[in-house]
């Protein structure tokens, strides 16, 4: 962790290096933080870092893509068992709403997909995903109600 | 992450056992390790997971990959000792169904060597 980080009341905020080893600490440290709320339930938790876990892990793809060594900025808004992470990247963008149609699992072809499982996965996991993308890169924002059973 | 790869006792699959975070960081130690399976001839991977704590879907996207290797060489791919977090990332991203989940190893080998056996009739 860099001397970058501010810990300031209910919020958290990481730079990290965009690279794959850094990916674990990010939810390491902000599963920590949601779960100071007394009220946490541990499943919810596991879904809050999984998918941290996505929207980190897209956002060190992008910057590769795009060819920047500029870091990936994460917050953590907590507000008793309400949780708002922001995840923001410099990196090429995407089209949010351009779902990639992924076969059945039953299906054969199933098994030529090994991409594209991050986002669904990520919107099952909280309950609210906000994307914001343009050329200048991607804001990420879930939303989870750590305290409510498992969506 | 370590990744520890062995045949079974009586050679009918190769164990890959996953020791850590199966995620973006573990991806090419994890497709290598079933790459290199594949190449020598094992067909028939069993990924040992109990000492996976999490995984996402750059982990599940190496399952797959792994998968499909095997099924292209006429083999399968098990996975042992999965927890229930890890087991519920995978309902959640629609593929549970690719994957066998098994008690041990030794069932995995039995699964194989029942197959090979039918596969003979």
């Amino acid at each position: 962790m860099s001397d970058d980080e501010n810990v300031s009341g209910d919020e958290v905020i990481i730079r990290v290096p965009a690279k794959a080893d850094y990916v674990a600490l990010v939810r390491v440290v902000l599963a920590a933080a949601a779960a100071i709320d007394p009220d946490s339930r541990d499943d919810r938790i596991d879904d809050l870092r999984v998918a941290v876990s996505e929207a980190v892990t897209n956002a060190v793809e992008a910057h590769k893509a795009a060819g920047t060594d500029s870091h990936v900025e994460v917050r953590c808004f907590t507000d008793g068992h309400h949780v708002e992470v922001t995840v923001r990247d410099r990196g090429p963008g995407f089209n949010p709403d351009v779902v990639p149609v992924v076969p059945d699992a039953e299906s054969p072809e199933r098994l030529f997909f090994e991409h594209g499982l991050g986002l669904p996965l990520m919107r099952r996991l909280v309950d609210k995903t906000d994307i914001e993308s343009n050329d200048d890169g991607t804001l990420v924002r879930l939303t989870i109600d750590t305290s409510a059973k498992p969506l | 992450m370590q990744v520890i790869t062995r045949p079974n006792d009586s050679n009918e699959v190769m164990i890959i056992q996953v020791l850590g975070d199966l995620d973006l960081s573990s991806v090419p130690a994890v497709r290598s390790a079933a790459q290199s399976a594949v190449d020598d001839g094992w067909v028939h991977l069993v990924f040992d997971v109990q000492d996976v704590g999490f995984l996402d879907s750059a982990g599940i996207g190496v399952l797959i990959g792994a998968r499909r290797r095997c099924v292209s060489s006429g083999g399968s791919l098990s996975l042992v000792g999965i927890d229930s977090a890890v087991h519920r990332t995978l309902e959640l991203a629609d593929v549970g169904a690719l994957f066998a989940c098994v008690q041990s190893v030794d069932a995995a080998a039995d699964m194989v060597k029942a197959a090979v056996a039918e596969a003979a009739t």
